[in-house]
Formats: structure tokens, C-alpha cells, sequence
């Protein structure tokens, strides 16, 4: 059967994260434009990705809380190579793998946005960006945001 | 130390032709790989009660097929294949990597399940791309990575690579030493794919960009093919036609690391510390009683960080040591003299295991490092799922 141009729009499109009730939190969080990460208040760490349990003290009762969004860029690499067909049309494109100031190696990837690529240079501060997308059929409304990081300055 | 090292060897070895697309299946890839591993050790199809391997495609967000035969190859599936069904006492499909199917296979001839044990890795290339994240929706640990294109394991790697570099200095001109040496020691490779193909910086510096700073040719070579090793106990591998490669001691890692990121450096330098204690613990050697190494290289990158792990070298020494020249053939320590992954081709594992089993017991030919009576493999990237042996001569 021919693609129609919505089947061929739906395939172009970014993955869409589907929340869990581990993740649902921190998507929900994302919606409303504010980062929040897992946290674990017997032991006083956070955690990303979200677990049931703190990796740390095993304590189940996790909750979540909104950190600053601002880190420093601990890795990178620019894309030229689409893993999606929803990337082809953006290469390249940078991601980042950045390290939030609430805690040393709390890691999180996003994509860096509004930084030339000679610019970057590991280290370098961050801050939270959020991309609203739609999460695909026309008779669902219902949104998502990604977590990207712009540079700061010092 | 291991009270079994030096107890089992590996006894034969057989390979098919590795090319890009092969019109033969892969189940009758593996029938050859298994008929001429049993041919060189001197066995026949009738001695072999055991079978592993790890019967899994590489796939990162498509529906590539699992099709026995066709794009995996099952014990099962072989066992019938090779008329042998009613004679395996044991067969093992332990994974992520053949490595730990190899494991499992150790332990079984030494637990008496089995006498001797077919290890195989047949690798299918399908027509289409490897990482194509064709699912509109990004569930479990996919969700915090696809939606930002980053569901590709050259763009994992890349990160690592970057931050290695970023951390110790490095360029592309630094990284094409390795790359260059390692294409060139397959060209005296019989079974690499690239063999007659040798590779000069130039074409090294202008390949073309992955991920950057990894390119094309910091990737593995993808292949059709299968590869098949006899294991046996050390006792009866000395009455087989050729010298056996003992394994010394074997080592799995368990680290998982901070999961906010499918890999990063800190945590593939700590798993690979942590292998290595377990190895020489199990070997009772250390770094120094080396004369070869085989590393995985499914991306470049892990050369130098097994390299840095294993204590081969000292930490951010990785690069000068290789661009000094220590690690070709006739250095102080020879590298991936077959040319690894990245020149013989995709195997996940068995290019390592079979290269340093074959420099052991001095049948690697041409590139043959004169003098090698121990070798280290290792396989994957350090992370929970990798492994390393020790192989040895016998005295």
C-alpha cells in the first residue's frame, strides 16, 4: 500500500518518548518546562535514569525534585549519520551529554542547541532548553517536551 | 588464582569467507565453519557432544529478523544441520557475547557434561542499516536516548572518544597510527576481509564522518560469515593434530555505571579496571607477562581504553604508546595483530579469541610475533557484558 503524506510525516518524526511510571514524573515535569530528576531523600542523591529503587541505599520511596537545569557539557558528539529517519534533514546535529551541577556525574543526554560547532569544548556551561512536540495522531492534542541544553555564559 | 587454568584449550579452528553479502545462508555458513574448525583439529563431526554460541543479531531500533538459519543460527538448528542431534550431552546459548557462551562451555567440559564442545558465531549483514530507529515511540531507557538521535552505538562511543581525547589530547592525525598499523597487520590475514586492501593516513583523515570524532572507519567492518572454534579438556587437545592454546584464565565484567548515558568513559575505564583485577587474579599474571594483545575494537576507542584498563599502559598513555610504534608487530606489544574487528571483520568476540589462541601456538603465519607464548583478549567495552581470557602456550 503507497505511503499517504501522514504515514510519511509520522515516519520522519522523532521518536516520541513514551512515559512509564518510573518516567512519568520527569515527562510530565518536562511539559510544564521544568527539570526535575529522581531523588532519593533517605540518602540524599539523585538519580537519572529513574530506577524503583536508589541505587545507592535501595530506599523505594523515591520522589522527584526540580534541580537548576544548568550543568557543564561532559561529552558531545556531532551526528552525520541520521540513526532515524526523523534526523537525515537536521544533520549535523550535536548531542550532549551533560553533567548537572546538583551532583558530581548525574549525566543526562539532550541535544545541544545554539552553539556553533567550533564553540563547543567540554566543560563548558549549560542550561535546560525545552523542544514541544506533538505526540503524533491528528486526534490526539497531547504534547511532549525534550530536554535540550544551550550554552551559558561563564 | 583459577584451580582449572591451563585445563582447557582451544583445539581447532575453522573459518568461512567474510564478505558483505553473502548469497549463501547462514546456517550453511556455519555447517562450513564448524566442518573445517573439526577438520583442523582432526576430529570428525561424530566426536562432538557439544555446541555454544550466542545466537543473537545486532539490532538498535529496527525489526530485523530472527529467522533460524537465516539470520541466526540456533544449537538446535546446527545440531540438526550436522546430523548430530542424538549425541550433544550440552549445548549453551549464554550472551551478550560468544565470550560468555565460551564461559559457559569451559565450565561444562569441566563439570564432565561434555567432551568437546563446537564454540561458533555465525553474523548475518542484512540488506538495510544496522541503527534505524523506525519506532515513533521511545520506551524504557531508549526514551531519554532516541528522541535526541543518539540511538546509534557509534554516536556512544563517540561521546567516550571525545571526552578520552578532551581529557588527554588527541587528534585525528593521532588516532590514524592505530588505525593505519591495524589495517595493515590484516594484510597478512588469510581470513580478514580487507586483506589486499591496505589503508594510508590520507584515506584514514578523509573517511567519512559517523560521529565525530568517530568515523567510518573507527566502525567495524560488518560482515556475512561464521567463525568455529573445538574446546576441549588440555589432556585430549594434546592428542589432536595441533598444539593446543590453553586458557589461562577468564574474566566477565558487572559494571553497570551511572545510567543517564548509555556509555561513558569513567565507567568503561572502572569496568575495565575491574576485569582485569578479576583476570589476573584468575591468572595469577600480570600486565607484564604479556607478549600480545587482542582488544576489541567493534569502535576504536576501546583499544585505547582496554589498553589504560588492563595496565598495559599507563593512564592517557594509550595514543603516544601506539604512535611510538609499541604496539605492531616486532613492538614491545603487538596489537590486534589480525587486524581486528576493524579489519577482519564484525565477529563480536571471536576475532579476538581465535587470533590470540593462534599466536600462541605459533600458527599465525606472516603474523607470527616470534617468541609469543601468552596473550590477552578482550571483548566489548568494559561494561557489564564485556570479558577477557588469558591464552598460553604449552610448555
Amino acid at each position: 500500500m503507497p505511503l499517504t503524506s501522514d504515514d510519511a510525516a509520522a515516519q520522519a518524526r522523532k521518536p516520541i518518548p513514551e512515559p512509564d511510571p518510573q518516567s512519568a514524573e520527569f515527562w510530565a515535569s518536562a511539559r510544564a518546562h521544568r527539570l526535575t530528576i529522581q531523588y532519593c531523600t533517605g540518602c540524599e542523591f539523585y538519580i537519572h535514569t529513574p530506577r524503583t529503587a536508589c541505587p545507592r541505599c535501595d530506599n523505594t520511596e523515591l520522589d522527584h525534585r526540580e534541580v537548576s537545569g544548568r550543568g557543564t557539557l561532559y561529552s558531545y558528539t556531532v551526528m552525520h549519520d541520521a540513526p532515524a529517519p526523523a534526523f537525515a534533514s537536521m544533520l549535523p546535529y550535536v548531542v550532549g551529554v551533560v553533567e548537572l551541577r546538583e551532583q558530581e556525574r548525574l549525566l543526562i543526554v539532550g541535544n545541544i542547541v545554539g552553539c556553533p560547532v567550533p564553540s563547543l569544548r567540554l566543560g563548558m556551561p549549560v542550561s535546560v532548553a525545552f523542544e514541544d512536540m506533538t505526540t503524533g495522531t491528528p486526534e490526539d492534542n497531547e504534547t511532549m517536551s525534550l530536554i535540550h541544553f544551550r550554552p551559558i555564559g561563564d | 588464582m583459577w584451580e582449572l587454568r591451563d585445563q582447557i584449550a582451544i583445539a581447532g579452528i575453522g573459518y568461512t569467507e567474510l564478505s558483505r553479502r553473502s548469497p549463501r545462508t547462514l546456517a550453511a555458513l556455519t555447517v562450513e565453519a564448524t566442518d573445517a574448525a573439526l577438520a583442523d583439529a582432526g576430529l570428525q563431526r561424530t566426536d562432538i557432544d557439544g555446541l555454544a554460541t550466542t545466537p543473537t543479531m545486532p539490532v538498535y531500533g529496527g525489526a530485523k529478523g530472527s529467522v533460524d538459519g537465516i539470520d541466526v543460527v540456533t544449537p538446535a538448528f546446527l545440531s540438526d544441520a550436522l546430523h548430530i542431534g542424538d549425541q550433544l550431552t550440552w549445548t549453551g546459548t549464554a550472551g551478550p557475547m560468544v565470550t560468555h557462551a565460551t564461559i559457559d562451555a569451559i565450565n561444562a567440559l569441566m563439570a564432565g557434561a561434555c567432551s568437546h564442545v563446537v564454540v561458533y558465531r555465525a553474523l548475518h549483514m542484512p540488506v538495510g542499516r544496522y541503527s534505524n530507529y523506525t519506532d515513533p515511540y521511545a520506551r524504557g531507557r531508549d526514551q531519554f536516548f532516541a528522541p535526541y538521535g543518539f540511538s546509534m552505538p557509534a554516536g556512544w562511543a563517540a561521546t567516550v572518544l571525545q571526552r578520552y581525547l578532551g581529557l588527554y589530547g588527541g587528534t585525528r592525525e593521532s588516532l590514524a597510527r592505530f588505525v593505519v598499523d591495524n589495517r595493515h597487520n590484516a594484510q597478512s590475514n588469510p581470513n580478514a576481509y580487507f586483506r589486499g586492501k591496505p589503508l594510508t593516513e590520507e584515506q584514514y583523515l578523509s573517511s567519512r564522518m559517523i560521529a565525530d570524532p568517530i568515523s567510518m572507519l573507527d566502525c567495524d567492518i560488518p560482515v556475512d560469515g561464521a567463525v568455529a572454534f573445538v574446546l576441549t579438556r588440555a589432556d585430549r587437545a594434546r592428542d589432536l593434530r595441533h598444539p593446543p592454546a590453553l586458557i589461562s584464565g577468564y574474566a566477565a565484567s558487572t559494571h553497570v555505571g551511572v545510567n543517564g548515558v548509555p556509555m561513558n568513559l569513567e565507567d568503561i575505564m572502572a569496568g575495565c579496571a575491574e576485569t582485569a583485577r578479576r583476570l589476573w587474579d584468575s591468572t595469577g599474571m600480570s600486565s607484564a607477562d604479556i607478549d600480545v594483545a587482542q582488544l576489541y575494537d567493534g569502535f576504536s576507542v576501546f583499544v585505547y581504553t582496554w589498553l589504560e584498563g588492563l595496565g598495559l599502559v599507563g593512564k592517557g598513555e594509550a595514543l603516544s604508546f601506539i604512535e611510538d610504534g609499541n604496539a605492531r608487530v616486532g613492538g614491545r606489544l603487538p596489537l590486534n595483530t589480525g587486524g581486528g574487528c576493524l579489519a577482519e571483520g564484525r565477529l563480536h568476540g571471536m576475532t579476538q579469541l581465535v587470533e590470540a589462541a593462534m599466536q600462541v601456538t605459533g600458527r599465525a603465519g606472516e603474523r607470527q610475533v616470534s617468541g609469543a607464548s601468552t596473550a590477552v583478549a578482550t571483548v566489548s567495552n568494559g561494561l557489564a557484558g564485556s570479558t577477557a581470557f588469558v591464552f598460553r602456550s604449552d610448555d
